[in-house]
Parts: structure tokens; sequence; C-alpha cells
């Protein structure tokens, strides 16, 4: 018992076990509750089964006409670009539903005000619908572009048995173009 | 431990967390960079429930004055604190490090967990009694510690690391953009190999799942403690590697282990 640090902790600074207890039993709380509230992170890393099925979805983005391969960026710009150009394609193809909706519904119950959470958490198709602009000012801050417009196509793949990639369906999802 | 040991501690922290700053600004992803996102996901998280309501976030972005001060801040505080340590410029710095974590994974539309390491850390420096700066660098060790057992134990418990077409699945979903990008790139090659060996794969994913439990032992002794540093390191390169993920701002942990 007098090895564990708690009770080391404990026995010489209450202030600070206090707050070491009341962290993780709120840590604990959160992961039963299995809703991540941050600092109380779920370190599941890669450890959730998704059915893929056979397609994979990518992005292409062409800027002025130009394709840019965002995957081979510095991994915090194609984290940026990438995870919001997934969550625009899926609001674009889902007539901007979202499933935070749900989870308005349910809290709604305990605060009340639902109107302010459907404003304040959720997207709204007019700020959607400029993401194609967005992604082209944040890629024209890096570098001057003659003809500035953007083409935004995603993609479904399939891998064949040599595990080269074979398009099965293309769409264009979204394109901007700045006229002058 | 001594004073001299947490002034070793903060000097190596916040020197890191200026290269990180500068990293991000190179990367063109701090708060005056994002260029006014205009889609957010907050997904479930309470924290970030209240943040939106409160439109924080949302004041910090779309305030181009308000973001660049921010980004000036995060990066001075840290100059500030290795020139004269004072408690004050460490809580400041966890509050707007705390806010960018926000923004980021907001605005990015996904929850990001990589910079916990610099967040949690940041806290030891809250404290300028050396006897409960002491005690704080452990409790951020077994915080890490903590982080990465529990990945062990959610592989296991979600039964993952059971399957043994999991991570040639994961494989296949990471690296479909790459591989599409750069179809006769030397990484396209590696990648390739990765996912066409499924026994690769698998016993890479149950050897991570392995690794990260062994880091149990540091809860009941610190003597392998340098060990455990190297196999993250290991860990840290081989997932670049593999999965194509930089864990250099997680790497930040890894300061529990060796000082």
């Amino acid at each position: 018992m007098e090895k564990l640090f708690l009770y080391q902790l404990l026995k010489s600074d209450k202030l600070l076990f206090s707050i070491a207890v009341v962290f993780i039993a709120f840590q604990l709380f959160f992961t039963i509750k299995g809703v991540e509230t941050f600092p109380f992170v779920h370190w599941g890393m890669y450890s959730e089964k998704k059915e893929s099925g056979n397609a994979f979805t990518v992005f292409e983005i062409k800027v002025a006409d130009k394709k840019v391969s965002f995957s081979d960026m510095i991994d915090c710009k194609k984290a940026l670009i990438g995870h919001s150009l997934a969550k625009y394609a899926e609001l674009s193809s889902n007539n901007f539903w979202e499933k935070e909706s749900e989870v308005i519904e349910k809290r709604a119950e305990t605060i009340g005000n639902k109107e302010l959470l459907r404003n304040e958490i959720l997207n709204d198709s007019a700020s959607v619908k400029k993401y194609p602009y967005w992604l082209l000012q944040y890629f024209a801050d890096m570098r001057l572009l003659q003809n500035p417009k953007i083409e935004i196509t995603m993609l479904q793949l399939k891998y064949q048995p040599n595990l080269s990639l074979t398009v099965i369906n293309r769409k264009k999802i979204g394109s901007y173009e700045y006229i002058q | 431990m001594s004073i001299s040991n947490n002034n070793k501690r903060g000097k190596y922290y916040f020197s890191f967390v200026v290269i990180w700053v500068i990293y991000r600004f190179w990367g063109n992803t701090l708060f005056s960079q994002l260029n006014a996102p205009v889609i957010q996901s907050p997904d479930v998280d309470n924290t970030f429930w209240l943040l939106s309501i409160l439109s924080i976030p949302s004041f910090i972005i779309h305030n181009q004055i308000i973001a660049t001060l921010l980004d000036i801040m995060m990066l001075f505080l840290p100059l500030l604190y290795l020139l004269k340590p004072n408690k004050l410029y460490a809580i400041l710095f966890t509050i707007i490090i705390s806010l960018y974590h926000i923004c980021f994974s907001l605005y990015a539309a996904h929850h990001f967990h990589s910079l916990m390491g610099i967040i949690i850390v940041s806290t030891v420096f809250w404290s300028d009694n050396e006897n409960r700066k002491d005690k704080l660098w452990s409790l951020a060790r077994y915080y890490f510690l903590f982080a990465m057992v529990s990945a062990a134990l959610w592989k296991i418990g979600r039964g993952s690391v059971f399957d043994p077409n999991f991570m040639t699945e994961t494989l296949k979903a990471q690296h479909a953009q790459y591989i599409f990008d750069f179809p006769n790139s030397l990484l396209t090659g590696i990648y390739k190999w990765t996912i066409d060996s499924t026994n690769f794969a698998r016993w890479f994913y149950i050897t991570a799942t392995a690794l990260e439990l062994f880091f149990i032992v540091g809860f009941f002794t610190k003597k392998f403690d340098k060990l455990l540093a190297a196999l993250f390191l290991i860990f840290a390169v081989a997932n670049f590697f593999v999965m194509g993920i930089f864990s250099f701002e997680l790497a930040f942990f890894i300061l529990t282990l060796l000082i």
C-alpha cells in the first residue's frame, strides 16, 4: 500500500491527490459512457472495426487545372484537408444531415434550448457550400494562382488482386471559380 | 528530485514546444492560418459542445487579430518560460494549446489525440513548488502509461486483435489515397507489400498491441523507463512506414520516461 503512488500522494499532497482522483473518476465515467469529453479521451487508436466492403473513397483536387496530391503534404496540413474534405463529402451526399442532430434531440431534453444547439452544433448548408471556396483560398494562401479555380471529385476505388486501384465511381462534389 | 531536474524538464519540454509551433506554422495550420473554416464537427464531445455553444472557437477563428495574437502567444509563452520559468506562462500556455486543440479538431472535423501529450505535460509547470512539480511529472508519466495500456485494452476488448483480416483492411483504407496519388512511388511499394502479406499485417498489429500492453510494467517500476521510451520510438517509426502516421506530437510523452 505504501508503495502506491496515489497513497504517497494522499500522505504528502492532499490537493494534488484530490485532483488526480477526480481526473481518474471522470476518465472512468466518460470511458464507461462511451462519450469522449476533452480532456477525457479514449485511446482506442485503430481498434474500431469498420465495414469497408470492397470500395474505398478517395478525393481528387484540381487547383488551376492541376492535380493537388494532398496525401504527401506535411501531416498536420494533410489531416486538416483530408478530414474536412471527408466531412464535406458526407454532408453533401447526405443532404446535410449530421449524426449530431440525433444527439441534439437527446441532450435538448436536459439542456432545453434545442434551437440554440442546432444553430451552434450543426453546420448550415449555406456555409457548407462555401467549402470549395474556402479550400481554394487555403491553397491560394500558399501560392499565387494565375487561374483561381478548384474542382473536387470523390472517387470510389476497388483494389485489384495485384493491389492496383480501379475507379468504380467518380462524382464531382464541388467546384468554385473566381471570376476576375 | 532536485530543482535542476525540474529546470531540465522545463527546458526540454518548452524547447520542443517551440519546434512544434514552427512545425505547425510550416504546416500552415496555426489559428490564424486556418483561414476561417466553413465546416465544423464537434462530434459528441461535451467540451466541444460547450465551447461551440459559447461561440468561442468561431470567435477566435473569424477574428484574425485574436487568432494572430494567440499564435504569437503560443510561440512566445514557451520562450518566456525558457528565459524565466514562471507558472503563469505555463497556465496560459495550457489554456491556449487546449483551445488550439479544440479549434483544430473542430474545424478539421476529426477528434485528434495527438496534442494530448503537449497538453498533459504542460500542466506540470503550473506549480512553482518543486516537490509538487515532481509529483505532477509522475502523474503525467502515469497518464502516458495509461494511454498506451488503454490502447491495447481497446484492441483486445473490441476483438480487433483477434481478427486476422483487421489490419489488412485497415491498411487498405489507410493507404488508398496515397496509392491513388502516387501509384509508382517507393512508399506505395512498401504499403502494397504490407497489405499483400496478410501475415505480416496481422503480426504487426498483434506486436503493436503487445508493445502497448507492455507499458503496464511502468505502473510497478521505473526500472524499464528507458526501454519503454525506446520501444515507443520504434513504435512511432514503424507506424510511420506501415500506417503512414507521424507520431512526433505524441512523442512529447517520452520526456516523462527519460527525465
